[in-house]
């Protein structure tokens, strides 16, 4: 059956078998006129493309469908590539790396928390933010906590300090950080302690916008989730914009024992860095990991402002301590320990205690330096802190 | 003022925005098309069919504005991908059909050899050619990377939205359009097209966009959230409503074409059997 009629559109009286036929005559409607060129539609060529054609649009286009799926299948690292450096953490990694910031503040319950003490040994996610903030704070946090989820193996502590502490009330805190996760410890106090606690983390200080007209203001803070790896060294800075897929990825390495360096030169990353305790006047040793991912290298010098003299050992055949002119690093793993290479620290301008922190800067033979900045401990801890651990766990 | 709604980083109010850009897009495809009903009502004048046309076209065309227009386009562009996933679906699903059907044949033959696009637009129609258009241009404007990249500019975010119309228009025309030779003869034809070309193939990306353990899109992802459900929660009801949308638009379309087969079916039988030689009971009295 011919179809006559002028576009009855779901009209089936078509519902016979009849097949469509590609150069079928187009109908005579009134006011139709013949479609391009002039042709009428019997002299049109054939409505299709050859199956050649057909079969090329059919291969690219599975071709772009399996794209697609990988892409989709695969984690985005958009986000990541804009903040990742060479090392592939999706986090700004800091070099050097801080110590664990100590301060004081009061909890969701009232009771004083201090964070250094209360947070000890394990990895620590901290945030300072607002209730209030319209945008950030909640989806950052909201992707942090999604992250974690995935990871239910992995102990972590997430700490948020408000910088909004006039409105951020420590129920109402309290109450927000529930929304996200009832785990989350929420830390307040006066206008003084936490612009303290700001920076002993190394945070820009939070500043509060002038009041609208219904009271209501915003408060510009620093966006970044400070990562506080076991060791207690802050190693990483989550800025604003990582996704759950760039968490993911970190938190995973960070399961798996990984941390990031805590200094890189070059090919070479120094992955773990301790100093010994010293007196005044007197010597400190300084322990070191390398991982060299490229050719064989030296350090030729290494500098500080902490003592007057720094000198490179070596341990000979029979164990006795030699003076070495340059400390050549091998590709792979190279570790400075006790009893044997180390770097010591003659000459200490001021006694170094636990607690402290020395920075040391190390002098590659091809041109490279490297700032190490290391917590210093009580030489019966040198060992623990030399030796391979699981960061995460 | 904004001409096309694109990705914005402040939080959603119900604060009203305009978006020229939309509302020009709805006068450059409704002006024109007035115009031209109207010399046709001057000259030969308007068959019923016509005036119903004119009724879906103008249908099509308020589905193009609550698409482009705010709330729905700027939910779409900035918060929510399952608003995303509805403005897709009324482009591609149901202005696009709507526009066919307003469109009568006089009009869009006249308009296609006016723009010499005939021939792409019969090549396009191919039954095979529009499956894949139309799902290519599915699955291509959902890969994460390149849909935060359409969505973050009003350009980009306008070529989406075109895209998924023209693509709408192409697969919808083996089923609606009022040029007969473009149309596909045969219910079943038609129907099997439809539910193969809409309602199988988009599940596979509707599949993993609900089962992604992951937040795909960091446009809305790193959205300000005023809703209580998080992102991934967002994802997977998108992926629902895609899938779904095969159940609510394409088999009704669907069930509608095998009724008026039938009908049209029992018509014919009634014709023939009414005006048909063979002798019956009341003839042979």
């Amino acid at each position: 059956m011919t179809r006559r009629d002028n576009g009855a559109v779901l009209d089936s009286s078509a519902a016979s078998t009849e097949a469509r036929r590609p150069d079928a005559a187009a109908p005579a409607s009134p006011g139709a006129r013949p479609p391009a060129g002039g042709l009428p539609p019997d002299r049109l060529p054939p409505a299709g493309p050859s199956r050649r054609a057909i079969s090329l649009i059919v291969l690219a286009i599975a071709l772009l469908a399996a794209a697609v799926i990988v892409s989709m299948a695969t984690r985005n690292r958009t986000t990541v590539d804009a903040v990742a450096g060479d090392d592939g953490w999706a986090g700004a990694v800091l070099e050097p790396t801080r110590p664990r910031p100590e301060f004081t503040l009061t909890d969701t319950s009232g009771r004083p928390f201090d964070f250094a003490a209360e947070t000890e040994g394990e990895l620590t996610f901290l945030y300072f933010g607002y209730t209030n903030c319209p945008d950030i704070c909640p989806i950052h946090l909201s992707t942090l906590n999604q992250a974690l989820r995935a990871q239910p193996d992995l102990s972590a502590t997430v700490v948020f300090v408000t910088t909004d502490p006039e409105r951020d009330t420590p129920e109402r805190i309290r109450s927000w950080l529930d929304g996200f996760n009832g785990a989350f410890i929420g830390l307040t106090g006066t206008p003084e302690e936490i612009l303290a606690a700001e920076a002993a983390s190394g945070i820009t200080p939070a500043v509060p916008d002038a009041p609208g007209e219904d009271g209501f203001y915003l408060v510009g803070h620093a966006t970044e989730i400070l990562a506080i790896g076991t060791d207690d060294r802050t190693y990483l800075a989550y800025p604003f914009g990582i996704r759950q897929s760039d968490w993911e990825l970190d938190l995973d390495r960070i399961a798996s024992g990984e941390v990031p360096p805590v200094a890189s030169a070059g090919a070479v990353d120094v992955t773990a860095a301790v100093a010994g305790q010293g007196k005044a006047g007197e010597a400190a040793s300084v322990y070191l990991t390398f991982d060299n991912r490229g050719d064989d290298t030296t350090i030729d010098a290494v500098s500080t402002d902490a003592a007057d003299q720094v000198v490179l050992h070596g341990t000979d055949a029979s164990g006795v301590m030699t003076d070495a002119s340059t400390l050549d690093l091998p590709s792979g793993t190279t570790r400075l320990e006790p009893g044997g290479r180390h770097i010591m620290l003659e000459g200490l301008r001021q006694a170094l205690e636990p607690g402290d922190t020395v920075t040391v800067t190390l002098h590659f033979a091809d041109g490279e330096t490297a700032q190490v900045a290391m917590d210093v401990v009580a030489y019966d801890d040198v060992l623990d802190r030399t030796t391979p651990q699981e960061a995460g766990a | 003022m904004t001409w096309w709604c694109s990705t914005v980083e402040w939080p959603w109010t119900w604060e009203w925005r305009p978006y020229v850009g939309a509302w020009l897009l709805v006068l450059v495809m409704t002006v024109p098309y007035l115009r031209s009903m109207r010399r046709r009502a001057k000259t030969v004048g308007l068959t019923d069919r016509d005036k119903r046309a004119i009724v879906w076209y103008l249908l099509g065309i308020v589905a193009i504005w609550v698409a482009s227009d705010w709330p729905v386009a700027a939910l779409s562009a900035s918060y929510l991908l399952t608003m995303h996933t509805a403005q897709f679906i009324l482009y591609g699903m149901l202005a696009a059909p709507l526009l066919l059907i307003g469109m009568p044949e006089w009009m869009i033959r006249r308009f296609l050899e006016r723009t010499r696009l005939y021939r792409a637009y019969r090549m396009a129609a191919n039954v095979f050619v529009a499956a894949i258009v139309y799902n290519g241009v599915l699955i291509l404007t959902h890969v994460p990377n390149l849909l935060d990249g359409l969505r973050a500019s009003q350009l980009g975010s306008f070529v989406l939205d075109i895209a998924w119309l023209i693509a709408g228009l192409i697969v919808w025309t083996p089923v609606v359009s009022t040029i007969s030779e473009l149309r596909l003869r045969g219910a079943i034809a038609r129907c099997t097209f439809l539910f193969l070309a809409t309602g199988v193939i988009p599940m596979i990306p509707a599949a993993l966009i609900t089962f992604s353990p992951e937040p795909s899109y960091a446009t809305y992802e790193l959205a300000p959230r005023s809703w209580d459900f998080t992102a991934l929660e967002d994802q997977q009801l998108a992926g629902a409503v895609m899938k779904v949308t095969g159940i609510f638009i394409t088999f009704p379309v669907i069930a509608y074409i095998f009724i008026q087969a039938s009908l049209a079916e029992s018509r014919h039988v009634g014709t023939r059997d009414e005006g048909g030689s063979a002798p019956g009971p009341a003839a042979a009295a």
